[in-house]
């Protein structure tokens, strides 16, 4: 593996969202130092900020206060320089229908400078890994939702980027698929490619991150491998952990309310 | 053909990237954009969800045609000037309708925007590229409606006019898209996020109507007045209307007439399409783009989005009258409140009630108000609703919850009839309703209370006919589908046939007024009697899940 490097640095990051007269505060003073080849499982709550600050470090949202550096540069000056050594695979993003993956995959290979042939050989070469390649040429409009994501997937990672921001990128996958990904970004973070893993499924988190980061309300409430949150607590598993620590108490209580209701 | 359009901007390769614009990349973009348009669903393919490609060649051709079918009006006209002026004008109302029509999937197209901008492409980049779609877009529908008449006046004026009159569609396409920028831009400042995009939607509807109103006066002012005669001189608001630079400028090259107007119309022609295209890439652009981004950006962060409270009494209340099974109750009731909230579907429907209120002063036209009164015009006025019937019965189908059919199909429900009977009362008691009864008091004000007996059986015209008209659409659930394919396929021929029998009925009510009252009286058990079978035997029992399978997607 290659030496380790600061490849992500955040500090003060704050952004808000104007909602009619209200200012809805989404990130509140995030600080973060991210070293290259690691695994960073980036968690917490619905509404916690996780999409928001994955979407400014990818260069997606540009007006946040705070300094924000990757891969050396700063992303308010040098954003499409680091656009192209990155790579993003959103939660729920829309493809064009109309496309077949080949030539999707071909218009983001091409605008991130790639020749055309190379392209080709490579979106082709990654869709037969995925089991994909008879579908190469189908219209994206006809697959379903995991063979969907599985374009997404690709789409992030046909440039060999340096970092790879991923949000929730598991979803629609069969088990298989899972297992190839998880395996696919721990090969990539030991030949030291950064992984930035936003995600709501624990088990996932806790098994392939080096580090994990969790976010609650808009600022970091637990920064850490999974040993060392553990802590005096000793949670049994990273699910225990998030639990205690966004806390979320009372869940058995409330889910018995839940059934209670139904008898009423 | 994409190929061959973006070949056209090859030369132009310096001055683009010495703009700052990454050429390659602009050139990648907008052979996407084409290439989306060539496989965009429109009302000329089919709408059981086959593969469409060459849509632009397909659009063109018909847009051609129509172009065509115009050409015998301007045989007649002698002067190039009002030859060219004629045709501008005509390219100007189609492309402003086309703007209004498409004005999701290509002004507004804002669902590629995280794709893009994850990528390293620069503004500059992204902001030519769409600019130079819609141009290209505008200039393709202008080139294509005015091919016949641009060779009739190659013919008829020289081909130099036929050479300047291409430059000039080019022009004419560069200024519409300054104007529709500047258009929206107000509409933007004025508010942002969900309410940002109400405004719109009742902006494109007021155009859609303001265009019905200016067809039906603007044709009855062609009829009265030498209208080409009109625009053979020149008087001082002569300059403000585009198509006068640019036919002016024609004029100009092919007459070789180069008097102090003609060259204020070449001035004029040259100097505001390029000062309005250097502010539109310079200044609105940007800014447009910015509050597009702003728009998606607030409706997706906006977790604490206050929703305006809604009480349901009128739905509630409705829905006791109109419905008998809890099924159908509940079915109403959910209808009713998204039939006024989604968006495309209000987009489809509010402009044919807006039709209603243009052709309404048009019955009372040219007469004076005793005739009317002492005549049966009334009988027209209490049939116009089917007008929102029919349109209403396709454009239910309409919104982008294309995969929400499983609500319903996983409802114990034995068969969808409930779930559609539901819709289509909720739509005549929320739309067609409060407009008959408007109407209805307009002839009980003119016409007097002798009428009522008219008024009732009208009534249950209108409210049978809601109720076929809906069926005879292909049964799919609501909100599920894009509207360019609801426009094609059999539902128009089904909707002319269905249209057909409704002037039947109407034409069966005005003859019966000749036999006096008790007839009219006889009418109203017998509709009575037609729509509780219908409701309760007929039409909506026939719909099965079979059906719905074969025409919805899960």
């Amino acid at each position: 593996m290659e030496s380790q490097h600061e490849v992500i640095e955040i500090r003060n990051l704050y952004k808000s969202f104007q909602s009619g007269y209200e200012e809805n505060e989404v990130l509140k003073g995030i600080n973060l130092t991210i070293k290259s080849g690691n695994i960073i499982g980036y968690i917490g709550p619905n509404g916690a900020g996780k999409s928001t600050t994955v979407k400014i470090l990818c260069g997606l949202i540009d007006d946040f206060e705070g300094d924000v550096r990757v891969l050396g540069m700063n992303l308010r000056e040098d954003a499409l320089e680091i656009k192209k050594r990155i790579g993003y695979i959103p939660e729920n993003a829309s493809l064009y229908d109309s496309l077949t993956p080949l030539e999707f995959l071909s218009f983001l290979g091409e605008m991130r400078g790639m020749n055309s042939g190379k392209v080709t050989e490579r979106a082709l070469n990654l869709l037969r890994i995925f089991e994909m390649e008879k579908n190469a040429n189908q219209r994206i409009s006809t697959f379903s939702k995991g063979m969907r994501q599985k374009v997404l997937i690709i789409s992030g990672m046909i440039h060999n980027p340096d970092i790879i921001f991923l949000d929730e990128p598991l979803s629609g996958l069969d088990a298989n698929s899972v297992i190839m990904v998880k395996e696919v970004l721990t090969q990539m973070a030991r030949d030291g490619k950064t992984i930035f893993y936003s995600s709501h499924l624990m088990d996932v988190v806790e098994k392939i991150s080096d580090r994990i980061i969790l976010i609650d309300k808009g600022n970091v409430i637990a920064d850490g491998t999974f040993e060392t949150l553990k802590g005096q607590d000793n949670d049994e598993s990273l699910e225990k952990l998030f639990t205690r620590l966004t806390g979320s108490t009372g869940l058995s209580d409330r889910a018995e309310a839940f059934i209670q209701s139904f008898e009423k | 053909m994409i190929q061959f359009i973006v070949s056209i901007f090859r030369p132009f390769r310096k001055l683009i990237e010495w703009t700052g614009v990454d050429y390659k990349q602009f050139i990648t973009i907008l052979k996407l954009k084409l290439l989306l348009d060539n496989r965009r669903n429109t009302a000329f393919t089919s709408n059981r969800g086959g593969d469409s490609r060459n849509m632009l060649i397909m659009q063109s051709g018909m847009f051609a045609l129509f172009g065509a079918l115009l050409t015998g009006l301007l045989h007649v006209i002698q002067s190039a000037f009002v030859f060219y002026f004629v045709i501008h004008s005509m390219v100007m109302i189609f492309t402003a309708m086309l703007i209004i029509s498409e004005f999701y999937a290509i002004l507004f197209a804002t669902s590629d925007n995280s794709l893009i901008h994850s990528l390293p492409v620069n503004g500059q980049t992204v902001n030519l590229a769409r600019n130079a779609h819609i141009f290209v877009y505008l200039f393709l529908l202008g080139f294509s409606l005015s091919f016949v008449p641009m060779i009739m006046g190659a013919f008829r004026f020289g081909i130099a006019t036929l050479l300047v009159f291409i430059i000039t569609l080019a022009l004419n396409a560069a200024f519409t898209l300054f104007l529709t920028n500047i258009m929206y831009l107000g509409i933007m400042k004025m508010a942002s996020g969900e309410k940002l995009k109400n405004l719109m939607m009742y902006f494109q509807v007021a155009i859609a109507v303001f265009f019905m109103a200016f067809y039906q006066y603007g044709i009855r002012l062609i009829d009265n007045t030498d209208v080409f005669n009109m625009f053979l001189s020149i008087h001082w608001y002569t300059f403000l209307l585009p198509q006068s630079w640019f036919a002016g400028t024609i004029d100009a090259i092919g007459t070789f007439n180069w008097d102090l107007n003609h060259l204020i119309f070449m001035a004029l022609t040259i100097g505001m399409p390029l000062g309005a295209a250097i502010i539109t890439g310079k200044y609105l652009t940007p800014v447009f783009n910015q509050k597009l981004a702003d728009l998606e950006q607030s409706d997706r962060s906006s977790a604490v989005r206050k929703t305006r409270k809604v009480s349901g009494k009128w739905s509630r209340f409705a829905a006791k009258i109109f419905t008998r099974k809890n099924e159908e109750r509940a079915s109403f009731t959910v209808m009713w409140k998204m039939l006024g909230r989604e968006r495309q579907f209000k987009l489809m429907l509010l402009p044919s009630i807006g039709y209603i209120l243009v052709l309404l002063p048009l019955m009372f036209q040219g007469t004076n108000l005793q005739n009317v009164t002492s005549g049966k015009l009334f009988i027209a006025l209490l049939y116009f609703p089917i007008l929102i019937a029919a349109t209403f019965s396709s454009a239910v189908m309409v919104g982008d919850q294309k995969m929400s059919g499983w609500i319903f199909r996983s409802s114990p429900m034995d068969s969808p009839a409930d779930l559609f009977k539901g819709t289509i009362k909720a739509g005549f008691a929320r739309f067609l309703l409060p407009v008959y009864l408007i109407l209805a008091g307009v002839v009980l004000f003119f016409w007097g209370p002798a009428r009522i007996t008219d008024i009732v059986i009208a009534f249950l015209a209108n409210y049978l006919m809601t109720m076929i008209l809906y069926f005879y659409q292909t049964p799919r659930f609501p909100f599920t589908l894009e509207k360019s394919a609801v426009q094609g396929g059999s539902n128009g021929l089904r909707m002319v046939v269905s249209m057909f029998v409704v002037i039947l009925i109407a034409m069966f009510h005005y003859g019966t007024l000749s036999f006096g009252t008790w007839i009219s009286l006889l009418l109203i058990p017998i509709y009575i009697a037609v729509i509780l079978y219908v409701d309760r035997k007929w039409v909506y029992s026939q719909i099965t899940w079979k059906q719905i399978d074969e025409n919805n997607r899960y």
